[in-house]
C-alpha cells in the first residue's frame, strides 16, 4: 500500500466515522472524491496531474466542512451561515454551539492561509496549478490536516 | 494476528460502507492503533499488544488515540498472548479482546459496553491539549526550516544540561526520558524539557518513538480513558533539521506538536532559552 493510499485511506475511515456525513447524501461523494485523488496520480502530464488531484481533495474538504457547518447550524461572529471554504473555517472558529469544539485561531489562520488561499487561486487564475510535487504535498497534506481536525471536534 | 490478518478479518465481516485500514496514516499521529474501521458515523480503534510489546508503548498510544482521534472513537485492545495488565489501563479500553474472542474486534461487538469514559472531561483536556499544539505549531512555523549540525546540537544540549540540572528530579518526563533513552542528554530550562532527536539514518518516527512515548506517559494519567494531565507545559525536541515526510511535509512537526513537543533546530543555548519562555508565555495564555 503506498503512502498516498494509506492516507486517503484513513481520510476515507475518519469521514465514514462521522455522523453528520456518514448519514448524509454527500457521503458517496466526499468518499468518491477523495479516492479520485489516488487515481489522478496516474496521469502523466505533471501540471494536469496536480490541478486535478487540488480539485478533487478542495471538493472533498468543501463538501465535507460545508455539510458539518450546516448541520451543527454554525455561523460566524455576526450570525451569518458560511458559503465559502474560508467562511466555514470563520465560523468553525467562531461557532457558540455547544455539542461540539472549536477550532483554535491560529489553527483557523494556518489553514486560510495554506489551504483556503492557494486553493482560489487555482481555481479561479488562469494557468495557476502548483509548480511541483513537493508544492502539491504540502496542501494536499493540509487538506487532511483540515479534515482530521474537523472530525476530532 | 498482525494488523493486516485483523483488517482482513474484519473486511470480510462488515458491510461495504465500513473503511478498515491497517497502519492507519493520521495526519497529526506518529504513534496510535494498527488498525482503524470507519463506519456508520463510528470509528473503532484496534490495537494489538503482543507477547513482548512493551506496556509503556501501548498507553502511549491510547493517550494519543483518546486526544487525537474523534470523541466517540471506540478504543479495543487485541490481546494475542496471555497477558495481564494493570488496571488503569485495562479500563481504559471500551473492550478487550483475547485470542478466541475475534468477534469482539467487529465495530458491531458489544456496543453496551462503549462509552466508559467521562466525556465531558475528554472534551476539556482535548481542547486545552489541541490549543498546546496550535500554540507550538505557530512558533516552529515562524522558525521556518532551519538546519543546524548535528554536532552542535549536541554541545547546545550538553551546556543546557550542565547548567541547569535542579529541577530534573522532580519533572516525570525527563526522568522517563533518562530511564527509557540509554545515555539521553536531558535538560530543563525554565520549567521546560528540552532533549535532542539526533540523526542517526533510521526513519524520524523510530527516532523520535522514545521521546514521544515519554512525553504522552509523563504527562498524562490514564483515569477511565480519560487521560488527564499533570501539567500541559510544552516540551522542546532539539533536531539537526527539520524533518519532513514525502506525503505529509509537515507531519513530524505537526505530530510531535500535538504529543507536547516542539521541533526546534537551534544553535545556542540562548537561543533555546528564548524559544523555552516563548513557549512558557503560550502556556500561560491556554492554562
Amino acid at each position: 500500500v503506498s503512502g498516498h493510499n494509506s492516507r486517503v485511506r484513513t481520510l476515507q475511515a475518519l469521514i465514514a466515522s462521522m455522523p453528520v456525513i456518514a448519514f448524509s447524501t454527500a457521503a458517496p461523494a466526499v468518499h468518491s472524491e477523495l479516492g479520485e485523488i489516488v487515481k489522478s496520480r496516474r496521469v502523466r502530464a505533471g501540471n494536469r496531474r496536480r490541478i486535478l488531484q487540488v480539485l478533487h481533495a478542495t471538493r472533498a474538504l468543501d463538501t465535507a466542512l460545508k455539510q458539518f457547518v450546516r448541520h451543527h447550524g454554525c455561523t460566524d461572529r455576526l450570525g451569518k451561515a458560511p458559503m465559502s471554504l474560508g467562511g466555514y473555517l470563520s465560523a468553525l472558529e467562531q461557532h457558540r454551539v455547544t455539542a461540539i469544539g472549536t477550532l483554535p485561531a491560529s489553527q483557523r489562520k494556518h489553514f486560510q492561509r495554506v489551504i483556503a488561499d492557494p486553493r482560489n487561486r487555482y481555481m479561479h487564475e488562469a494557468g495557476a496549478s502548483p509548480v511541483s510535487d513537493t508544492e502539491l504535498a504540502v496542501l494536499l497534506s493540509e487538506i487532511d490536516a483540515c479534515l482530521a481536525a474537523v472530525a476530532a471536534l | 494476528m498482525q494488523s493486516r490478518e485483523i483488517a482482513r478479518y474484519i473486511e470480510r465481516r462488515v458491510p461495504s460502507n465500513h473503511v478498515v485500514v491497517p497502519h492507519p496514516d493520521h495526519p497529526n499521529m506518529l504513534l496510535g492503533p494498527d488498525v482503524i474501521i470507519g463506519g456508520d458515523g463510528r470509528l473503532s480503534a484496534i490495537f494489538v499488544l503482543r507477547g513482548n510489546d512493551s506496556l509503556m508503548h501501548l498507553r502511549a498510544k491510547l493517550i494519543s488515540a483518546r486526544l487525537i482521534l474523534p470523541l466517540n472513537t471506540r478504543m479495543v485492545l487485541y490481546l494475542s498472548s496471555d497477558r495481564s495488565l494493570s488496571y488503569d489501563l485495562e479500563v481504559s479500553f471500551d473492550v478487550i479482546a483475547r485470542a478466541r474472542q475475534r468477534r469482539l474486534l467487529l465495530p458491531t461487538a458489544n456496543q453496551d459496553q462503549d462509552e466508559r469514559v467521562r466525556v465531558t472531561d475528554l472534551i476539556a483536556v482535548r481542547r486545552d491539549n489541541n490549543a498546546r499544539a496550535a500554540a507550538i505549531l505557530q512558533i516552529v512555523d515562524l522558525r521556518g526550516k532551519e538546519v543546524r549540525s548535528a554536532r552542535r546540537l549536541k554541545s547546545v544540549t550538553r551546556s543546557l544540561q550542565g547548567a541547569r540540572t535542579s529541577d530534573m528530579g522532580q519533572n516525570r518526563i525527563a526522568s522517563e526520558l533518562v530511564l527509557r533513552r540509554r545515555q539521553a542528554i536531558v535538560a530543563v530550562v525554565s520549567g521546560t524539557v528540552v532533549t535532542p532527536i539526533m540523526d542517526t539514518g533510521q526513519s524520524f518516527r523510530s527516532r523520535a518513538s522514545s521521546v514521544l512515548y515519554a512525553g504522552l506517559v509523563g504527562t498524562f494519567t490514564l483515569d477511565n480513558g480519560v487521560p488527564y494531565p499533570d501539567s500541559l507545559r510544552p516540551h522542546i525536541a532539539l533536531v539537526p533539521k527539520i524533518p519532513q515526510s514525502r506525503v505529509d511535509p509537515a507531519k513530524p512537526s505537526r505530530a510531535c506538536a500535538f504529543a507536547g513537543w516542539a521541533l526546534i533546530a537551534s544553535q545556542s543555548a540562548e537561543d533555546v532559552s528564548e524559544v523555552a519562555e516563548r513557549l512558557q508565555r503560550f502556556f500561560e495564555k491556554i492554562k
